[in-house]
């Protein structure tokens, strides 16, 4: 799985500098964490290697691949990205099977491969019993499988997670942690994980980024 | 607060009887008195909606007419709303206010104007002919064509502005997940559209609905629907038993449809209450943004420039609206004084209702929400006949049934959703917990409605006040059965004078009833410009 280079990447909003002269190198298949309190642009980051944003200067490589620079943008659904967004902004108006198959459909996938894969990820997931439920229909722990479920869809090399844990209680944290953990060991998906929780930070990950004010100040190797 | 909940069941039982003397009574009296002959129980009055093919005919015309408008209908609003929410379009401000127009004009003016434009003098017609000798008219105006043409066109504002609100409130978090795992075509269409369409849907049903019971339409372009034939039954031959057989029909699709429009609402919201929903950006579109506003300049055009600019050019000089004034004046004086009563009437009626729906959480308000929004479904020709089969008698009643009263209560019956709707909104934005401090300091209910309430309420009531009014003004379909003999309003005196053929005088008349309605309502959006403008800038 790729390594992702981050070089001299500058994103203003109206008069806010969200993220400054920012360069960082992610190894590959390690599980790096963004840190940094509220503001930090910490999430812009994340938005910008996906592809949401555009920064207003540097450039961004995925492996071998420039994606973002100064002529250069690949649009986010050919980054073979998966992200876990905060609050998980599952699709309201679809059901479980219906947003992995709506993912599937969007990259071409065959119709046989399709059902093959949905049935794949719902099993993993544990979630074939709920497969014709809306979101509204599910407990917070569904939701959050659903979200890992349509971000591994497309097998993603990378896997961005933004503040993951931030709306769950206690016991779904750990589940969820151990469930990330998993993931980046057993399929060595390079993780780009956010969150402005010191502890989990170095519970979770391999390194830890600290940011300050769009800045990064440095990187940590955590014992894990 | 024993007292108070006491307070709040008398406010109920007197709505609901105002609400049935108003509005069910009618209907249900004139259905009641149809099935009842001179011996009894009889469904005579019905044996020919089944045997006769002049009913199929009816039947077949009238959900034509009214599928293919609510499907123009949505074919137009749909991509607007779009266009005008979610793009940066160039002067989307100045097209917002302009394109909800042909919504708030009754829809006959501007079947006067097209007849104008596309009848066999018309403007358009006339000058084919002479450019490219086209002997034809472009488009045969009268019958099916013309009348979807026309009702479309005034009817598409409806599915935009609920598109528009619905386009608002999808969540940016579930656009972005899409642009990152299937990027930003299927997105549009399967996010971002697919979540605005059951409003759009009810839109269309709300259209559907309103197309069914227009009358000034397609009796002015000559299309036998159920309206017409309720009206040339009475009209020309006082045949009351027939026009009823045809109104019950009428009006049970009406309800049906209704009914569709509340179950499309209440299938799924997708409205996101998360903390960290955020309005979705807006499109850049590129160069396609000039084809866009193209697009919308050429609806503009064709929904309200050019009838608007044919009547003018129609009415001519100064001189068409002085004897416009000369002619009419009468008529000018009774719908204003009319309409300005009924308005009134509606503000003061909706109260109650509104006040039950907004404050309590019981089964009962959320019934009569619903109740509050069938007089929507009786179309004014139906009603009218029910008013004239319920008051024409003699006593007290001829004496209502001979005087304008009968046509205020023919407003207030066909107006109450709009105004209980705007008064529950605005209600629904006074904190509850203002009254409940007026509770605690020992303020009787009364006391607090009128001292913190009303004082809150005031924008909300003006509003509805300016709205219902100028409905009432444009009101044709029940004024024409019920205005009583040597009480003529604008709208019927003007449907009249067309019957005997367009003249410079007609035009001006129908320029100055779009001026009675648009400048209430200018001068009504000025204010709330300026109300949450001054907001802003204190926050």
């Amino acid at each position: 799985m790729p390594r992702i280079r981050f070089s001299k990447i500058s994103k203003r909003f109206r008069d806010i500098l969200a993220v400054r002269d920012f360069s960082l190198e992610i190894i590959e298949g390690e599980m790096l964490a963004l840190l940094g309190p509220s503001g930090s642009g910490k999430t812009t980051l994340l938005r910008l290697l996906a592809g949401l944003e555009r920064p207003d200067s540097g450039s961004i490589w995925i492996g071998d691949r420039l994606v973002t620079g100064p002529a250069t943008f690949v649009p986010p659904q050919e980054r073979k990205i998966g992200m876990i967004f905060q609050d998980l902004a599952l699709w309201p108006h679809m059901t479980v099977r219906g947003h992995l198959d709506f993912v599937l459909k969007g990259n071409k996938f065959p119709r046989e491969e399709r059902k093959t894969r949905i049935a794949d990820l719902l099993g993993t997931m544990d979630l074939a019993d709920r497969a014709k439920a809306y979101p509204y229909e599910l407990s917070g722990g569904q939701k959050q499988r659903v979200a890992i479920a349509r971000a591994l869809a497309i097998n993603p090399e990378i896997l961005l997670l933004d503040e993951p844990l931030a709306s769950l209680d206690q016991d779904l944290q750990v589940r969820m942690t151990d469930e990330i953990v998993r993931l980046n060991k057993q399929l060595r998906i390079t993780t780009l994980y956010v969150t402005h929780d010191r502890e989990e930070a170095f519970r979770v990950a391999d390194r830890v980024a600290l940011i300050q004010s769009g800045t990064l100040e440095r990187v940590v190797e955590t014992s894990a | 607060m024993i007292s108070s909940a006491r307070t709040a069941r008398w406010t109920l039982i007197i709505g609901v009887i105002l609400f049935g003397v108003l509005v069910l009574a009618p209907v249900v009296w004139m259905f009641a008195s149809s099935v009842s002959g001179d011996q009894g129980l009889s469904l005579q009055a019905y044996r020919q909606l089944l045997t006769s093919a002049r009913q199929w005919g009816l039947l077949r015309n009238s959900l034509l007419m009214a599928g293919a408008t609510s499907a123009a209908a949505i074919a137009l609003g749909l991509p607007l709303a779009f266009l005008l929410i979610r793009t940066q379009l160039p002067l989307s401000r100045f097209f917002l206010p302009l394109l909800i127009t042909p919504a708030v004009v009754p829809s006959y003016v501007f079947a006067m104007a097209w007849i104008h434009l596309l009848g066999k003098r018309g403007f358009i017609t006339v000058y084919m002919e002479r450019l490219v000798g086209l002997r034809e008219p472009v488009l045969n105006l009268y019958g099916m064509p013309g009348t979807v043409l026309v009702l479309s066109l005034s009817y598409f504002p409806i599915v935009m502005l609920i598109t528009c609100m619905a386009l608002k409130a999808v969540d940016a978090r579930h656009e972005e997940a899409g642009m990152l795992y299937v990027g930003w075509k299927r997105t549009l269409f399967g996010i971002t559209l697919k979540q605005a369409l059951p409003a759009s849907l009810a839109g269309g049903v709300l259209v559907f609905v309103l197309s069914l019971a227009n009358f000034g339409v397609p009796s002015l372009l000559g299309l036998h629907v159920y309206t017409v034939e309720i009206y040339s039954k009475f009209n020309a031959f006082y045949d009351v038993p027939g026009a009823t057989a045809s109104a019950f029909p009428l009006l049970m699709l009406c309800l049906l449809a209704l009914l569709a429009y509340r179950l499309c609402l209440r299938r799924r919201s997708y409205v996101s209450l998360s903390t960290h929903a955020r309005r979705a950006g807006l499109m850049a579109l590129g160069a396609w943004r000039w084809i866009g506003f193209a697009v919308c300049c050429l609806i503009a055009v064709v929904a309200v420039i050019l009838p608007v600019g044919i009547l003018l050019r129609q009415a001519g000089g100064l001189s068409s609206y002085i004897k416009a004034f000369q002619s009419a004046g009468d008529e000018m004086a009774n719908s204003l004084l009319t309409g300005a009563l009924a308005a009134t009437a509606l503000t003061l009626l909706g109260f109650p209702v509104a006040y039950l729906v907004a404050r309590s959480r019981s089964r009962a308000s959320a019934a009569f929400d619903f109740l509050a929004f069938v007089p929507f479904a009786v179309p004014g020709t139906v009603l009218g006949l029910g008013l004239i089969r319920l008051w024409n008698r003699p006593g007290a009643f001829g004496l209502v049934y001979g005087s304008a009263a009968i046509l205020i209560l023919a407003y207030a019956a066909r107006f109450f959703p709009i105004s209980e709707k705007g008064l529950a909104l605005g209600l629904e934005r006074i904190d509850s917990r203002l009254e409940e401090a007026a509770a605690v300091s020992g303020v009787s209910w009364f006391t607090s409605v009128g001292k913190v309430v009303l004082p809150l309420l005031w924008p909300a009531a003006a509003a509805v006040w300016i709205l219902t009014f100028v409905f009432c003004l444009g009101e044709l379909s029940a004024s024409v059965l019920v205005s009583p003999p040597g009480f003529t309003t604008l709208p019927v005196r003007l449907f009249t004078l067309m019957h005997y053929g367009m003249n410079q005088v007609v035009a001006a008349l129908a320029i100055i009833l779009v001026l009675f309605i648009l400048v209430p309502l200018l001068l009504l959006s000025l204010v709330m410009l300026r109300r949450s403008g001054g907001r802003r800038a204190a926050y």
